[in-house]
């Protein structure tokens, strides 16, 4: 592989994997976007669970407080109601008051004096352990958490100042009532059994001092301060410690998360009772209830699945991106090989070139030589010549088909004339060879059409010229023009050669018209050929909006068929037509105007038309040439061969100049004699006022042709 | 070479390079010191810090004890100048705001949960917890039951049946009817406070008086009114005397023991008092404080020695002495770690739950506890008061003096407190913080200053586990005014007694600096004080000279070898201690060269 192809496959390489980098990287940054917003979302709505939950609770909580102050006031109702007058009828109430009560009531019910003595329902007085509570200044209500004297337990206290003093025969003043009650009968809604076990339910103090903890429950912050020891906390999401210190404080609502010890809780704080704070603990499991695994799945299956078609997606690309590549590497190896092709012909065609170019010089030098007899020498070297011709003629039209510089100039033409101009072309090889060449025309039923018979011709020729070539000796070819009915004026005329020669193998068949395509290289040294002919025959058939088809096999001959659409048209009498070119009247006499820069063409043209019976008058150059004919007597030149490239002045403005002098025969035929044999280039000479125009180098039947045709006597009806 | 190889190569380079150079960089410069160092009044908690280290060696502790004559004081004074150690172990807490000031919070850790919630509730200061209490006792009268059987005494059970015992053991025997801790001026003043806890101040009046007393807006004679008028009772019925200006608890237990009283005020002691009664053949028993009327028994609990850390544990920085110090408190808040903590079977635990029995003895007092006759030992509050009206009322209860004088006394202290004007009691003034070394001087310079020898010498206390050894000087004075409660911080023990002196030669005197002070307990644990002197130079001595030697008598108690061999002399240490740092007046560094 060439190192172009090799860098362009290393790009590519390198382009692929940053490529895939970038895609598993942004389908890990989506699925944890994705991730994230989703969490946040459940996030939300457990928080509204909890919230609604905790809302719940310390409504349950506060509506059963609630009932022990109703439960409070009955009594307070009753022993105001009843009032007792002594200590003992007191303690004698409250007994029967107990009596009275449920068997096993959970809550006791006592009396206080001003002198901190209780007097309790069981008919007993102690000291008021909490004379702290009883100042005239403090609420009226107050709630206290406190533990039993008697066996530890925790009991919520309940006391009331009543609102107005009893005051006993004895002296005694009672002054507060107190209602106490286990704190496990009275609060089993703390128990928050939605969310299932593990959960934490305090109450605190506005400071987070801790005075109750549901004791069935496990226990998540075992301190006195609940608030300090949330301290080490982290609080997750927008939610903030000083946030829930605040809640507390202010005995509002707080609900949030919080990663405690490597474990997840939802936290929430309600206001229960008037100074007090519900703070409930559930672990995150609880309240998400399996939807955490649940969405980390199907988090996990959509990265999965944006994961595997990314891997789609990029193996695709790649599949894509290998097939440009093997496209760009054939079109590559094509690019090559039509460059070797190139190359081979440049190395064929300087072989080509040289070749002639060596019987030429080796001719000159041994006609030099022996210049008694030249002859033999001479004639090699006019065939050397031709072959040289020929190959920079192939050469030319393939740089201007490639080039886009070849145009169609439709006009009528007769078939029958294109053909036999055809053969006349290989007519002689063919002779030499002897090939039999045929012409058949029975296939054709309009033979006058509209087309570039120029193109024709040469697509033609080019084709016999092959057939010729690659026939073989005493071999046949033959020429066939059919058409098929027109429609509309159109029909599709066929043109066919057939031969018997060598035939192509198919593998050259499908090749055979690209650009220096030759059989194998054994063939090129018997059959010599630039590669350009059927390239140009190909280019001229579409040019003309036609198709070229091949049938040949290798020892069988070879059939091309040009399939062309060409518009039926009636004949044409052509004035300018040249009749046999063969059978050319005499041109001598012609007084001739030849302007040439180039000394040794200048030379040889001039030995030739002085050959032919010319006379001939040089100019080196186009002011030259116009000095000359103006200082000529009128009519004395017939003819003027004007080469176009000159200095001075050049051809085109010489005939430009000529054709503007005050002369009758400003309008001497004024033929162009030049390299440039393209359309355009007829177009300029025409242009400029010139006749016709000969390329070079000259061919002496051309030549002759034009003076036959511009010769003075036949214009005047002569002939 | 492949790109990919020569970065592996980089990178793995770069990486060994990070493990070099982060494994060089822990070898060598300086281990950090994470011992904690511990201010304690007592080596109570000694088996505490035993078991602790025992069970993890990586735990140090630097204790550095005080056993002077104002341990309450000086402690207080560490805490208003916010100099403590790591881990402070006191006998009472703070004011609520010196604790959050200068301590920890501990109300975030579980451990503080295993205490009851009326301990807590005692401890807490604005929902935090910043001390940790250790086991208390109760307070309340102790007595000899086989002796009262023998007497057909009878146990009261009121104050009018108390008053009458009384009368009836004057009447009917030589002994003493009672003995109480009058060493100690605030055991008079505690005393009438707890008789007025019988009543008035355990009632919603007296909850306020409470208040407005503290911030100066009502009389002492409104809350201390009831108490002092049973004070009066108890001096009209003869219970005080003298004698009993001089007692310490041990001496009045002794008494109580030895059949020389009937009962005794059991204030402290109350292990001695067990290990006592366990000798003896005779049963005790005891029983609260009355009142007048019903059911206006009164039991006080003493303060159990309270345990805080440093704030500054809790900065960054400090992370594994915090560690260290909480294992400490973890272990304390256990009742394996109270038990060690537990001076005698008849310290009551404060944790929840707790399976200690009290001991028969202490019975009755438990009941009345638990019935909510019972409350703290009221100290914090009344801080001002405690020693000044202490003192005035030891003199009139043992003098005949106007015990009513005392309303006007604490009138007045607390006023000067409110306005912080207390002029009255500043005796000196010291010019900047002192070391304790420099402390140290004063008290032996003070002891050459008697004039009654060549050299001084006093020990300085340094921490000797397993023996309880308490040296001449003690802590350490900070820059202030010196009163009459905090001007004898730096003096040992036994400050009431004479200084002693003693006629050694030169090289005797060097030997005793040398090996400092030997002391050996009965356990056959043997340590030592070592030794400052002033006056003469003892490098200077000559070995075969005789010299006189000042020792202050707290190097000359009991199991010191100094005991018997010192001369006591006419002047009293405290007294000459006073003097002599009033006689400068100003302190200052130079003072302690």
């Amino acid at each position: 592989m060439s190192d172009k192809i090799k860098k362009t496959a290393s790009h590519k390489r390198n382009y692929i994997f940053p490529l895939m980098l970038v895609a598993v990287v942004l389908v890990l940054v989506l699925s944890i976007l994705f991730a994230s917003s989703l969490d946040e979302q459940l996030y939300i709505q457990r928080l509204y669970s909890m919230e609604q939950n905790v809302k719940k609770s310390s409504e349950l909580v506060n509506l059963s407080i609630k009932n022990e102050w109703e439960k409070l006031h009955q009594l307070v109702y009753t022993i105001q109601r009843f009032p007792a007058r002594s200590t003992q009828e007191l303690l004698d109430n409250l007994v029967d008051m107990s009596q009275n009560s449920e068997a096993h009531s959970p809550w006791t019910f006592s009396c206080i004096d001003s002198g901190s003595s209780s007097y309790n329902w069981e008919g007993t007085v102690t000291r008021w352990p909490l004379p702290k509570m009883l100042p005239t200044d403090l609420p009226d209500h107050q709630i206290a958490i406190r533990e039993s004297n008697t066996d530890g337990t925790e009991q919520m206290l309940f006391l009331q100042r009543l609102p107005q003093p009893i005051l006993l025969n004895d002296g005694v003043t009672l002054t507060h009532v107190a209602l106490t009650i286990d704190m496990n009968i009275l609060l089993p809604e703390l128990e928050v059994s939605s969310f299932g076990a593990g959960n934490s339910t305090y109450i605190t103090k506005t400071d987070g001092t801790r005075l109750y903890h549901q004791t069935s429950n496990t226990e998540v912050l075992p301190a006195y301060n609940v608030i300090t020891a949330l301290n080490n906390a982290e609080f997750l999401y927008d939610t903030t410690y000083e946030a829930l210190v605040d809640a507390v404080e202010r005995q509002d609502f707080f609900t949030g998360e919080i990663l405690l010890e490597d474990m997840r809780y939802f936290v929430s704080s309600a206001p229960v009772a008037e100074r007090w704070a519900m703070v409930l603990f559930i672990p995150e499991e609880n309240v998400s209830g399996g939807t955490t695994e649940l969405v980390q799945k199907l988090i996990l299956q959509m990265a999965g699945i944006a994961f595997a078609l990314s891997v789609v997606l990029i193996l695709f690309m790649r599949l894509n991106a290998r097939r440009t590549l093997e496209a760009q590497q054939t079109a590559l190896r094509e690019a090559e090989r039509a460059s070797r092709s190139k190359s081979e012909f440049l190395s064929n065609m300087s072989h080509d070139i040289r070749t002639p170019l060596n019987g030429i010089m080796g001719m000159c030098h041994l006609a030099i030589r022996d210049y008694d007899d030249p002859s033999g020498y001479l004639n090699k070297i006019d065939q050397s010549s031709h072959q040289l011709m020929l190959l920079i003629n192939d050469i030319l039209d393939m740089s201007r088909i490639e080039q886009g510089k070849v145009e169609v100039r439709t006009a009528p033409l007769d078939i029958h004339v294109l053909l036999r101009g055809c053969i006349t072309n290989i007519e002689a090889l063919a002779r030499q060879k002897n090939i039999e060449v045929r012409v058949d025309t029975g296939g054709l039923i309009d033979c006058w059409a509209e087309s570039d018979e120029l193109l024709l011709n040469q697509i033609l020729t080019n084709l016999l010229g092959n057939a010729v070539k690659f026939t073989p000796e005493k071999g046949a070819i033959t020429l066939r023009a059919a058409q098929e009915s027109p429609q509309n004026g159109v029909a599709l005329y066929t043109f066919e050669v057939r031969d018997t020669g060598i035939g192509m193998s198919a593998e050259f068949v499908a090749r055979m018209f690209e650009p220096f395509s030759q059989e194998n290289s054994d063939s090129r040294t018997q059959y010599k050929g630039t590669g350009l002919g059927l390239s140009i025959v190909k280019s001229l058939v579409e040019k003309l909006q036609g198709d070229i088809l091949v049938e040949s096999a290798p020892g069988k001959g070879s059939r091309f068929s040009v399939i062309l659409p060409m518009t039926v048209t009636l004949p044409v009498q052509d004035s300018e037509a040249f009749g046999e070119l063969s059978d050319q009247g005499t041109v001598t006499g012609m007084h001739v105007l030849l302007a040439e820069d180039n000394e040794l063409n200048r030379l040889i043209a001039s030995d030739i038309l002085e050959e032919l019976g010319l006379i001939v008058d040089t100019a080196a150059d186009g002011q030259q040439a116009v000095d000359r004919f103006a200082a000529s007597a009128e009519g004395q030149y017939h003819i003027i061969f004007m080469d176009l490239r000159m200095p001075v002045m050049d051809g085109l403005a010489a005939a430009r100049a000529i054709r503007c002098l005050p002369r009758s025969d400003a309008n001497v035929p004024i033929v162009a004699m030049t390299a440039d044999a393209f359309a355009e280039d007829v177009e300029k000479t025409r242009a400029a006022g010139m006749n016709d125009h000969l390329a070079k180098p000259l061919d002496l039947g051309r030549l002759k042709a034009v003076l036959y045709k511009y010769h003075p006597d036949r214009k005047r009806g002569g002939n | 070479m492949k790109k990919t190889t020569i970065l592996f190569r980089m990178l793995t380079t770069a990486l060994l390079a990070v493990v070099l150079t982060g494994t060089l960089c822990g070898c060598g410069g300086k281990a950090e010191d994470h011992s904690l160092s511990i201010l304690t009044p007592n080596q109570g908690i000694e088996p505490l810090l035993d078991k602790l280290t025992a069970e993890d060696p990586d735990v140090i502790f630097d204790v550095q004890p005080y056993y002077g004559a104002a341990v309450s004081v000086y402690i207080q004074e560490r805490f208003e100048q916010n100099d403590l150690p790591d881990i402070i172990l006191a006998s009472y807490a703070p004011e609520g705001s010196i604790q959050k000031e200068t301590l920890l919070d501990l109300s975030g850790y579980g451990f503080v949960q295993n205490y009851k919630a009326s301990v807590l509730t005692n401890l807490s200061v604005d929902g935090g917890i910043y001390m940790l209490e250790g086991p208390t006792s109760a307070r309340g009268i102790a007595y000899n039951k086989t002796l009262f059987a023998e007497k057909g005494w009878n146990v009261p059970t009121n104050h009018e049946e108390f008053i009458s015992l009384v009368k009836n053991i004057h009447a009917e025997s030589d002994i003493m009817p009672m003995t109480l801790p009058g060493v100690y001026s605030g055991t008079y003043f505690t005393l009438m406070s707890e008789l007025s806890h019988c009543d008035f101040l355990m009632t919603a009046d007296g909850v306020t008086w409470a208040r407005e007393f503290a911030e100066g807006e009502a009389s002492s004679r409104e809350g201390f009114g009831t108490g002092l008028a049973l004070l009066k009772d108890w001096v009209d019925a003869g219970i005080f005397d003298a004698e009993q200006t001089d007692m310490s608890d041990q001496q009045g237990i002794k008494m109580l023991i030895n059949r020389e009283c009937a009962m005794t005020y059991l204030v402290g002691g109350q292990s001695f008092f067990l290990g006592k009664i366990r000798e003896s053949s005779d049963e005790f028993g005891t029983f609260p404080i009355y009142g007048l009327g019903e059911d206006s028994e009164f039991c006080a609990t003493n303060y159990g020695l309270k345990i805080g850390l440093n704030k500054r544990l809790g900065e960054p920085g400090n992370e594994k002495k915090l560690e260290n110090a909480l294992k400490l408190l973890e272990m304390f808040s256990t009742e394996e770690g109270q038990e060690l903590s537990r001076s005698s079977e008849a310290d009551i635990l404060p944790l929840v739950g707790s399976t200690a029995q009290l001991p028969e003895e202490f019975a009755p007092l438990n009941e009345t506890m638990n019935r909510g006759h019972a409350a703290p030992f009221l100290y914090s509050g009344y801080e001002d008061l405690l020693a000044i009206t202490g003192e005035y009322l030891r003199e009139s209860v043992t003098n005949g003096g106007d015990l009513d004088g005392a309303f006007e006394l604490m009138d007045s202290i607390r006023q000067d407190t409110i306005k912080n004007q207390n002029t009255v009691n500043t005796l000196a003034t010291v010019s900047e913080d002192l070391t304790t070394e420099q402390t140290a001087r004063l008290v032996v310079n003070a002891l050459y200053a008697t004039g009654l020898g060549d050299i001084s010498l006093c020990t300085v206390q340094r921490y000797t586990p397993g023996i309880r050894l308490v040296a001449a000087a003690n802590g350490k004075y900070y820059k202030g005014d010196l009163d009459t409660k905090n001007i004898d911080i730096p003096i040992g023990p036994r400050y009431n007694d004479p200084v002693s002196t003693r006629d050694m030669t030169g090289s005797e005197i060097k030997q005793l600096m040398e090996t400092g002070l030997v002391v050996t307990n009965d356990a056959g644990c043997s340590d030592y004080l070592p030794f400052i002197s002033a006056g003469l130079d003892p490098e200077k001595l000559n070995d075969g000279e005789i010299y006189t030697v000042v020792f202050s008598p707290s190097d000359c108690g009991e199991k010191s070898p100094l005991e018997k061999t010192t001369v006591p002399s006419e002047i009293i240490w405290k007294e000459f201690w006073r003097e002599y740092i009033t006689g400068l007046g100003t302190i200052t560094p130079d003072c302690a060269r």
